[in-house]
């Protein structure tokens, strides 16, 4: 190949790879689809899932609902005007009864945001003492927004106020007796502790919750002289 | 010829014998040698000065007495000390015990306490130099952090704020000889006292296993717990308890391991010998109103008898009950036998006072229609069978002959005898339910202007003076004084006596009985560590 070639040759290679470098500059990406929304569960429940799952037993007895907040994300630009999205029921994945449950069928999307947050409210009923109930919710198409990403469009709320036995019973037995569902739900009513443990607690905590806890039977049986406290074996509750 | 010569030499040899077991008396010039020892006898209360010692402090001028015939300054003195007990180290194979500190060579001890806070042996060591002879003496002493003293600790008003004086007295040997501080709580706070007039204060442990123990003061708004190192706070009211508690504490005492606090009726306790938080209890469980009597002797280890750790009374059921050992409720004794003199379950008429006596008996002032009577019962070392009287018919004496026992607001007794003692606003008196006797013995008359605040009999335990010692709390409210009248008595009969205080016992020979201190504000309450 003569020098001519040559040159020719690495002009044109040069000439590519400019033209390829001049091509490889930083283009900004946009979102340019029609506008959607999806939809965003609290972390600390949802652990970045479709679902979420919620106990009562966590809670005073005195709580008996719980708002579990929910964002809406929008998918393109903010307007300069409010929108509107639309929240249904998915009744296929529902055990909850209507009373059970409340939430809005619309949310506001502020002119200017990104996002909206909105309740679903989940009520502590008795039932739920013994078995959990599911609510299933998905997004709907409305006039601003059309159903974004699949996996985001639709979540399932789990919640109960079941309890099980601790695992860490044995150690306890000395304080509190023999075991019951009920017995543990009045200690944890009364003292408002959610964990007995010997690691973290003295003997003289243990005890002083065990009168503690005698004290407090002794009222609620002379409250209920016809009713006394029993257990889901229908023995009396003792301490 | 030959057998004469045999005869004559075996004679001869006879008689040398003989003469060699004579007594051979040598040729040396024997005298007698003089006595050489150590000894503290007559040293009165300067006795008491090396027994306990706090960090810091200079002992000087204790100068035992050395018996000699030589002049003393010709001697060579040495103070060592080492620790009690006395233990030794393992150095490769062998057991080497440190060598003891000298601290000081001179008859007369001359230190400042500069070893740390334990128990010690000093010993005193005379030597004569010219014969090498040696007299030793030694002393157990105890050294503790300063700002910590033993005594009788007093709880005064002054000026409607609470202070802590601290007294002692050669008559009570627990205590460390004659001494008297003054406000000694403010001296350690930078003057400040308490908040509030004084209710009462006691002492407890909060740990067996670390031998830490506090003091309680309870003053009209709020109470404390303090380090005996120091009264440095150690807890306020609302941090003694798991579960908030109306302040209204009413009496508290150690005994069994266990700290038992009455507040606003109920017990509330918390174990030294478990692991705790420092914290009383919610209030044990029970329908119960508890009076201000606790006992301290509640059981021993006869597995028959009453094994309980707490007895109460229970001012809705007018009786006792007894609170059995890491339970979390009150529980009940034996139904009463009709044989039974006294039913303890239900006692007959208002119980105006109850005091543990002789032993771990409770005796209990009653005001049967206006009639007041002693019934004594007794819990302690029993079975619980249905009776818990005394004994019978005399487990009923009548007070009937007691001047004043109607007005008695101050009451004392102990468990060296079957003595009590009561007070009203102007005078003390006795009664001992052993004795046999129907009335009162009269013990002490205030003057004019003078009121009594309290009473306080010297505990149990400790050789010879327990028991022995009664301390009366006087005021005057016109010179805003107080003073402390202390007598030695008898703990059986009641009687004001002279025995262990006069040599050669505990050496209290400079006290008049009664033996008087002034200089305290208005005393409340009393106590003494551990007893």
């Amino acid at each position: 190949m003569n020098a001519i070639m040559k040159n020719t040759i690495l002009l044109a290679a040069l000439g590519i790879m400019a033209t390829v470098l001049w091509g490889c500059k930083n283009d900004g990406f946009y979102y340019r689809d029609i506008p959607r929304i999806r939809m965003e569960a609290p972390y600390i429940w949802s652990l970045g899932t479709d679902s979420l799952e919620y106990s009562f037993l966590t809670s005073p007895i005195s709580v008996t609902q719980y708002d579990m907040e929910i964002t809406l994300h929008i998918m393109g630009e903010a307007t300069a005007y409010d929108r509107t999205a639309n929240i249904t029921v998915d009744q296929s994945r529902t055990t909850a009864t209507a009373q059970q449950y409340s939430l809005p069928t619309t949310i506001t999307i502020p002119a200017g945001k990104y996002k909206a947050t909105f309740n679903v409210t989940i009520q502590r009923t008795a039932d739920l003492q013994t078995e959990g109930v599911r609510l299933g919710i998905r997004l709907l198409d409305s006039d601003d927004f059309s159903v974004g990403v699949i996996e985001q469009a639709r979540m399932l709320l789990k919640w109960n106020d079941m309890m099980s036995r601790p695992t860490n019973w044995a150690s306890l037995q000395e304080f509190f007796g023999d075991f019951s569902l009920v017995k543990y739900r009045f200690m944890i009513n009364t003292t408002g502790v959610l964990e007995f443990s010997v690691d973290t607690m003295t003997w003289s905590q243990l005890t002083s919750y065990k009168m503690q806890l005698q004290t407090a039977l002794a009222e609620y049986n002379a409250a209920n002289p016809l009713n006394p406290l029993k257990d889901e074996n229908n023995a009396l509750v003792t301490f | 010829m030959k057998n004469i010569a045999k005869y004559l030499l075996v004679s001869v040899v006879a008689a040398l014998c003989l003469a060699a077991c004579s007594k051979d008396n040598g040729n040396y010039t024997y005298k007698d040698v003089a006595e050489f020892k150590i000894d503290t006898v007559g040293m009165g209360d300067d006795r008491f000065v090396i027994y306990s010692l706090t960090t810091a402090t200079t002992v000087i001028n204790y100068k035992p007495t050395v018996f000699y015939d030589k002049p003393l300054d010709k001697l060579e003195y040495a103070w060592v000390i080492h620790a009690h007990p006395y233990t030794g180290v393992k150095t490769g194979n062998t057991t080497v015990y440190p060598p003891a500190d000298t601290i000081c060579r001179t008859h007369s001890l001359n230190w400042t306490v500069d070893v740390k806070v334990g128990q010690y042996v000093i010993a005193m060591i005379a030597t004569d130099p010219e014969n090498g002879r040696t007299a030793t003496y030694q002393f157990y002493t105890r050294v503790d952090d300063a700002g910590r003293k033993s005594g009788l600790y007093v709880l005064s008003e002054y000026d409607g704020k609470t202070d802590i004086d601290v007294y002692g007295s050669a008559l009570a040997l627990i205590i460390g000889g004659d001494h008297f501080t003054p406000k000694f709580y403010s001296s350690l706070h930078g003057g400040e006292m308490m908040e509030g007039k004084p209710r009462f204060i006691s002492y407890g442990a909060l740990s067996t296993k670390l031998n830490d123990n506090c003091y309680y003061v309870f003053t009209e708004t709020d109470g404390v717990s303090l380090d005996p190192a120091g009264l440095k706070q150690i807890d306020r009211f609302d941090q003694m308890f798991y579960v908030p508690t109306t302040y209204n504490p009413q009496a508290l005492k150690y005994t069994n391991n266990c700290n038992f606090l009455i507040n606003d009726g109920k017990l509330h306790l918390f174990y030294a010998n478990k692991t705790n938080d420092r914290k009383f209890s919610a209030p044990v469980s029970g329908n119960y109103n508890a009076s201000t009597y606790l006992q301290a002797q509640t059981k021993n280890s006869t597995s028959t008898h009453i094994n309980a750790d707490q007895i109460i009374f229970d001012k809705i059921a007018n009786g006792f009950r007894p609170y059995y050992p890491l339970g979390a409720s009150l529980s009940q004794f034996k139904p009463t036998l009709p044989t039974a003199e006294i039913d303890a379950n239900n006692m007959p008429g208002t119980v105006v006072k109850s005091l543990e006596s002789n032993g771990g008996y409770t005796l209990n002032v009653m005001n049967i229609s206006d009639a007041y009577w002693l019934y004594v019962l007794k819990f302690y070392a029993r079975a619980d069978e249905g009776d818990l009287s005394f004994g019978g018919p005399a487990s009923k004496i009548s007070l009937a002959g007691c001047k004043d026992i109607d007005k008695a607001r101050f009451w004392a007794s102990s468990n060296s005898g079957g003595a009590f003692f009561y007070a009203t606003d102007k005078a003390v008196y006795s009664f001992s339910y052993t004795s046999g006797q129907t009335a009162q013995k009269d013990i002490w008359q205030c003057g004019a202007g003078e009121e009594i605040t309290y009473l306080l009999q010297l505990g149990g335990g400790g050789f010879p003076t327990a028991g022995c010692v009664l301390w009366i709390a006087v005021w005057n409210e016109s010179t805003k004084t107080g003073k402390l009248v202390e007598f030695e008595i008898d703990p059986t009969g009641g009687g004001v006596r002279w025995q262990w205080g006069a040599e050669p016992w505990v050496g209290a020979s400079t006290h008049s009985n009664p033996h008087i201190t002034e200089g305290f504000g208005k005393i409340k309450s009393m106590t003494i560590l551990g007893i």
